[in-house]
């Protein structure tokens, strides 16, 4: 359906794509992930011409995209765009922002266009907001509008420009919902996304990106779990954990703790499963270990997350005397709290350095 | 009155802007301090008022004055005997050897006595033009004028009539050609004569040296002289005050059908503001197009255009339309005016549209034109229907502030209200009546036309919009 062919943009000189290939099938869900500044968004955007490519070609449907007698608007009708701003138009109420398109490009009759977009409304469940304006909406409402607006147009593939970067986090759910519907009916998309377990879940391929090019590509699995080029590795590894330095013993708790609640949601993990890592980190830092490093202080947390156990791995790396909760045997607070929840725990030197993991049960 | 001017050394003494009356001020009082007015009626409210204590008038509009004006008179003695005389630029001088021809006919034939006698009389009845259809076969004098030189030039009856017309008409008579008068500025009588707008000016000019430089005089044709006139010992009782301001709207608006004059002025006032308005509209979203163009051919000049225009007075551009640029092109004053408010308008109204454009957020544009929209449809569904929100309310006040700035046309000889209400003041010397009654009138229509705006602003705006689709049911 899409064939991209060393495709290249540049913004002065600045190369931002080089000699990106792809194949997009009909049906196909295709996540593009990697770090930002990698182009993911600028390759979308250049599918449709929002940016023009400096080389290369796009075919649709074997027709060339950067042909100059291509009516690249009529070719725009069938490749929906969903953007990370919404971008709404902000004097039109909901169901004349979907009814626009059909109206004035298909030449829809106003009823027909009108009860498609109540049908749409119904499908992203905003049907009773169809007489509010954008200002009127939330973020998540607003992005649920213009996905039905662009789905008004029977696009054969949507493009998603992160579509949920621009949410309060209690919002990003009620718009994933509406996408894996889309999934689930056949669409055909790409999506930009940070949502990595969206992703996996959700998409028939993924795109790494980086070098400005499509590094590495498979499905999900492959990807996810068996990459097999270093920086993809590098990428998906850090995305499943979180790295925190302590340099001094009047350390920033409240980063640490912010640091552990952003990363958590990002994997989604319950409320009960992030407070209680919290809980376990301040105790152990706090109470146990502080008293224990040598000077100069030099501690390095990592959180991880286990998707096959879901369990959540602690790594304490430290200079300082050894220590593992599970083997001391007084009997104060702290200290009952952290057995609590840990199930198992090693301490080992390694490298001048005590490592000490800890592994927290995932119990209701 | 006696002629000693001895009391007015160091005094305040009013001088029309453009007169020859300074030189005739210095020569009897050297030290008075000159305070310059732009018409009689302005100095006769400021000697009523205390502002000055004196201005300096030829005699026969000083016996006008008094004879309307209770609480001023004049001393009885002439400062300076003159002749006055009609002005012609100064290639025209077969023109002027005519019209010298004509005024020795009339003196000889007793005419120019008989005009003397109906227009210094105390006969309204008498004071009528002669009825006199004026062929126009060899041609066509522009006649330069000042209606606020009654009994010389003066409006009657929604007409200019007075001694000078009723001469001049006589003269056309006899040199078979047709008049078209303009109504100008006092000061503005000379420079039309020399760009050559005008063939030949009567307005009760005397003759000077110094305007002998510039201008070419005819015999004169009245002998007069220059008197001052001052305020009188206190006025007669002018009745209560609601008796005196009936007084004054009978004499403003009643008498001589003057209200016609007021509505022909309002209608020349609208319609220079409203034309001015759409063309400076259209004009503006052209120039604020060439603005945001990427070409620097089409950027500079337009940012060029705005900066010029916004930096020059609207009196200052009119002018060098009027004079210099449409100097040798016969064209009615009024369009000249469209075309200055026009480009006046269009340099404000351009930003303002600029400023609402780029209001409107990118990310519209973009989702627009993802969905296939061209370029055009971009504009017409998405930025301009927003971007008219933006710019509305500002647009209402730079369109009700050019209503008022219009009164400034009495510059190129247009009629419009407060040129209208000048002529109503100088017939009836009364300066604050219909100043505040034309100020009334200005009001009205701005507050009449904001309304109208406004109606369009609450079309307009989403949040006041009936919550439903057009052209739909519900199903």
């Amino acid at each position: 359906m899409i064939r991209i062919r060393h495709l290249s943009k540049a913004f002065g000189p600045n190369l931002v794509l080089q000699d990106v290939n792809a194949e997009i099938e009909q049906g196909e869900v295709i996540s593009v992930i990697g770090p930002s500044g990698s182009g993911k968004s600028t390759l979308l955007r250049c599918l449709n011409l929002l940016e023009r490519p400096t080389g290369g070609e796009i075919l649709i449907d074997g027709i060339n995209l950067l042909d100059k007698k291509t009516d690249v608007l009529k070719l725009r009708r069938k490749m929906g765009m969903v953007f990370q701003s919404f971008n709404l138009f902000s004097h039109l109420m909901a169901v004349e922002n979907i009814m626009l398109g059909p109206v004035e490009l298909l030449e829809m009759g106003r009823q027909e266009a009108f009860d498609e977009s109540m049908r749409l409304l119904t499908m992203v469940g905003l049907v009773e907001k169809a007489f509010a304006y954008p200002d009127e909406l939330s973020g998540g409402q607003k992005q649920r509008v213009a996905i039905a607006r662009t789905l008004a147009m029977k696009p054969e593939i949507v493009l998603f420009d992160e579509p949920t970067s621009a949410l309060d986090p209690t919002m990003i759910s009620e718009v994933l919902a509406v996408v894996r519907r889309l999934a689930a009916d056949g669409m055909t998309m790409m999506i930009v996304t940070h949502e990595m377990k969206f992703a996996r879940d959700v998409s028939t391929r993924v795109f790494y990106m980086d070098e400005g090019t499509i590094y590495e590509e498979g499905t999900p699995r492959q990807i996810f779990e068996q990459p097999t080029r270093e920086k993809t590795r590098v990428f998906i590894h850090k995305i499943r954990t979180f790295v925190f330095e302590i340099r001094s013993r009047t350390f920033d708790l409240y980063g640490l703790q912010g640091g552990v609640e952003e990363f958590g949601r990002r994997q989604f993990l319950p409320e009960k499963q992030i407070h209680d890592t919290q809980l376990v980190l301040e105790e152990l830092i706090l109470h146990k270990l502080l008293g224990r490093l040598a000077d100069p202080v030099d501690l390095t947390v990592t959180v991880g997350f286990s998707e096959t156990s879901g369990a959540i791995e602690l790594m304490l790396a430290y200079q300082g005397e050894a220590y593992n909760p599970l083997e001391d045997s007084s009997e104060d607070l702290p200290l009952r709290l952290i057995r609590n929840m840990v199930l198992n725990g090693s301490c080992a030197g390694e490298a001048g350095k005590t490592h000490l993991r800890l592994t927290l049960g995932n119990n209701p | 009155m006696d002629g000693d001017l001895s009391r007015f050394v160091g005094k305040k003494i009013g001088i029309l802007t453009g007169s020859s009356y300074e030189s005739v001020l210095m020569q009897h009082i050297p030290s008075a301090l000159p305070e310059y007015f732009n018409s009689f009626t302005d100095e006769t409210a400021a000697v009523k008022a205390g502002k000055i204590d004196g201005f300096l008038v030829d005699e026969p509009i000083a016996r006008d004055i008094v004879n309307n004006t209770p609480g001023v008179t004049y001393i009885r003695k002439v400062l300076r005997a003159d002749g006055y005389a009609f002005a012609f630029p100064k290639d025209q001088t077969a023109l002027c050897e005519e019209v010298n021809a004509s005024i020795a006919e009339l003196e000889a034939g007793g005419e120019l006595r008989r005009i003397d006698a109906r227009w210094f009389g105390t006969d309204a009845a008498a004071k009528v033009l002669p009825d006199i259809r004026l062929d126009g076969k060899k041609g066509v004098i522009r006649l330069a004028t000042n209606s606020g030189s009654p009994p010389f030039v003066y409006h009657k009856d929604g007409r200019l009539v007075g001694y000078d017309i009723d001469l001049v008409m006589r003269i056309a008579d006899k040199l078979k050609k047709k008049l078209e008068i303009d109504d100008l500025d006092f000061g503005a009588i000379i420079p039309s004569l020399m760009s050559g707008r005008s063939d030949m000016a009567a307005s009760c000019i005397t003759i000077t040296e110094e305007r002998a430089k510039s201008v070419l005089f005819s015999n004169p044709y009245y002998r007069g002289g220059v008197v001052m006139v001052v305020a009188s010992s206190p006025a007669a009782g002018e009745g209560g005050f609601w008796s005196g301001l009936k007084e004054s709207f009978r004499r403003t608006f009643l008498v001589e059908d003057r209200y016609r004059l007021i509505l022909k002025g309002l209608g020349v006032t609208v319609t220079i503001s409203v034309l001015s308005a759409v063309i400076g509209t259209l004009l503006g979203f052209g120039v604020c197009l060439c603005r945001r163009a990427s070409s620097l051919w089409a950027s500079v000049p337009s940012r060029g255009f705005i900066q010029a225009v916004q930096g020059t007075p609207i009196v200052v551009i009119l002018m060098i339309l009027y004079y210099i640029v449409f100097g040798n092109v016969d064209i009615s004053g009024i369009l000249v005016a469209v075309v200055g408010f026009s480009i006046n308008f269009a340099a404000y109204v351009s930003e303002m549209m600029r400023t609402g454009i780029e209001a409107v957020d990118r990310g519209q544009h973009e989702a627009a034109a993802a969905l296939g929209f061209n370029r055009l449809q971009v504009f017409t569904r998405i930025t301009f229907p927003q971007a008219a929100r933006h710019v509305l309310p500002v647009f209402k006040g730079e369109f009700v502030s050019m209503v008022k700035m219009t009164s400034v046309v009495g510059y190129i000889a247009i009629q419009d209200l407060t040129k209208m209400s000048d002529l109503i003041r100088s017939r009836t010397y009364e300066a604050f009546f219909p100043l505040i009654a034309t100020a009334l009138i200005y009001f009205a229509v701005a507050y009449a036309l904001t309304h109208l705006f406004s109606l369009v602003e609450a079309r307009i705006d989403p949040k006041r919009r009936k919550r439903a689709v057009k052209g739909v049911v519900l199903s």
